[in-house]
């Protein structure tokens, strides 16, 4: 997708029935809570990343012309539907594309329905299960989960991969991706209580962490990461999800695309951008393995 | 068109002090704490001679209180003004030229009449910088044009290399490249989209494992990745970022801060 692109308007600033990111849990999210939940992770936004609005334009022609929108960073959409799961699939979409960024694969057309890259399998791209971090998020299973707690437990204790892989990896421990729709690249089960997560899961998790969490300190910084191939997850009308691709009318910013967890992508207004940023995030990197053929080691 | 048009750059020695970080904004002309009185830079008001001799496509002639320096390392005395003269057929009157001093790099418009300071930068205290211009080929399928110096600022130590004007390759004839990693820190650095592209191009054409490492980046253990431990070395050494290239477990080459897909593809023949 070019990001000067007509967009469907039917899918802007769509608003979905609860998704698990309900008022209650949202107004936790302040960015100093959620800060303080990823302790060490915690990072400013850098200086060094900042690009001019005037240049927004020429970068976006620059990622359209070497693919580096974060949504080139990954390989596969999630679909929690009916779950309550937003959150953990926002911060899934968001560890994957900070994975892979490291990894040095690109996907060149993102995420797509039902299809699944070759590279994947050779590149060592992992899928991981938001089931695994939305299990202690919420034991209740229904009513949804903030950042604050999915960030506070990915930073802490790292999430499990998901029981479909692009490569048999011969990974110790998994977990069903979620307990909704699934599709081809994501797996789906019942629900599970962390008690009853296979034994030693910790031992596999530890190794897929974010390591560093870059806090905008302004709808402008939030649009400067996604420019620089940063995903930034952000919650708001109930729902969470990951912008990943910036929309232009001209050399006017319209739009941000975010692969969504129903198998589509769909795109905030400029307005909803500058409402909705505050408590957002990107992970900028994640653990790394001794060798990427081996990825739990 | 002029050919062997000529462009100055002027980079300052300030007095020994922290380096600073420049906030976001439009390139600053560098300006040296007190002290030490500085001269305020400023672009000249004339056309540099064009009598200087440039037999290849790019050489950098830098004069420093106004002598020509030959030496391929360049002292700077703290207070001392160095200009930088692009000389050379590849060095149009339009276009761009890619300047990297270690870590900074800013794209520098080339104008006719004269130059155009396009990049800030730290206070330059004592140091060693290895100073690079870039400018792409007009043949599509031709190298880009590199031309680098050392520049030892104040009481800075001697570069390490001995031939500062080609890339690193401190374990001399080595084997078929295995590995390439871009590392950089991310606190500093932009990665170039043009680098990322070629990262993942030698991943999918030449089936080199390209990966890009931020220095401070850890294994599920809490440890540095065995397999970045040696181009993490080197990296370090060369300054950051920079592009390491692997033959097996020997360091085969290192690429100061590339900025193109050439330069990331060229470390694999």
């Amino acid at each position: 997708m070019n990001s000067f692109d007509e967009v469907d308007p039917k899918e802007i600033d769509v608003i979905l029935p609860p998704s698990g990111y309900p008022d209650e849990l949202a107004a936790e999210d302040t960015t100093d809570n959620i800060r303080g939940a990823c302790g060490d992770a915690s990072r400013d936004f850098p200086t060094a990343l900042w690009i001019e609005p005037k240049d927004w334009a020429d970068k976006a022609r620059d990622n359209d012309k070497y693919h580096t929108w974060p949504v080139n960073y990954i390989d596969r959409y999630t679909n929690q539907n009916p779950t309550h799961e937003c959150t953990c699939h926002s911060l899934r979409t968001n560890f994957e594309g900070a994975r892979n960024r490291q990894r040095g694969v690109i996907f060149k057309d993102g995420p797509k329905k039902n299809f699944r890259y070759d590279v994947s399998a050779t590149s060592g791209s992992v899928w991981v299960s938001p089931l695994s971090v939305y299990a202690e998020a919420n034991p209740r299973q229904w009513g949804g989960a903030n950042v604050r707690q999915v960030m506070e437990i990915a930073c802490r204790r790292g999430i499990l991969p998901d029981k479909i892989q692009p490569h048999e990896y011969g990974f110790k421990h998994t977990l069903q991706g979620t307990t909704g729709s699934g599709n081809s690249n994501q797996s789906h089960g019942p629900w599970v209580s962390v008690r009853n997560f296979p034994a030693g899961w910790e031992e596999t998790a530890r190794h897929f962490k974010p390591l560093e969490v870059i806090f905008p300190g302004s709808w402008e910084e939030a649009v400067c990461l996604v420019l620089n191939g940063f995903f930034v997850s952000v919650g708001r009308n109930g729902h969470a999800i990951p912008w990943g691709q910036c929309m232009f009318s001209g050399n006017s910013l319209q739009s941000i695309a975010y692969p969504d967890s129903y198998d589509v992508t769909r795109y905030d207004s400029l307005r909803t951008v500058k409402s909705a940023w505050s408590g957002s995030f990107a992970i900028a990197t994640v653990t790394v393995p001794d060798d990427w053929s081996k990825p739990a080691g | 068109m002029i050919r062997n048009a000529l462009v100055s750059l002027t980079v300052l020695a300030a007095a020994t002090s922290p380096a600073v970080r420049v906030p976001p904004g439009p390139p600053q002309v560098i300006t040296p704490p007190a002290p030490v009185a500085q001269p305020v830079l400023a672009p000249p008001t004339e056309p540099m001679p064009d009598d200087i001799p440039s037999p290849s496509a790019l050489e950098l002639v830098v004069t420093v209180s106004g002598e020509v320096v030959d030496d391929p390392v360049v002292s700077l005395p703290v207070g001392s003004l160095a200009v930088i003269t692009l000389t050379g057929s590849a060095v149009t009157t339009t276009g761009a030229a890619t300047v990297a001093l270690n870590r900074e790099t800013k794209n520098l418009d080339v104008t006719q009449n004269g130059h155009h300071v396009a990049f800030s930068s730290p206070s330059i205290a004592d140091g060693v910088f290895l100073f690079t211009v870039g400018i792409n080929n007009t043949d599509p399928a031709g190298a880009p044009h590199i031309a680098q110096r050392w520049i030892v600022t104040g009481a800075g130590p001697r570069p390490p290399p001995d031939d500062p004007l080609a890339p690193v390759t401190p374990n001399g004839p080595v084997g078929k490249i295995t590995s390439v990693t871009y590392v950089y820190e991310k606190s500093d650095t932009k990665v170039p989209a043009a680098v990322q592209s070629g990262i993942d191009r030698l991943n999918v054409e030449k089936k080199v494992l390209a990966t890009l490492y931020e220095h401070d980046s850890k294994d599920g253990t809490g440890e540095v990745p065995d397999q970045y431990k040696a181009p993490l070395a080197a990296a370090k050494e060369a300054g950051l970022p920079a592009l390491v290239a692997m033959s097996g477990d020997k360091v085969a080459k290192v690429i100061p801060a590339p900025t193109t897909v050439e330069q990331v593809m060229g470390v694999v023949p």
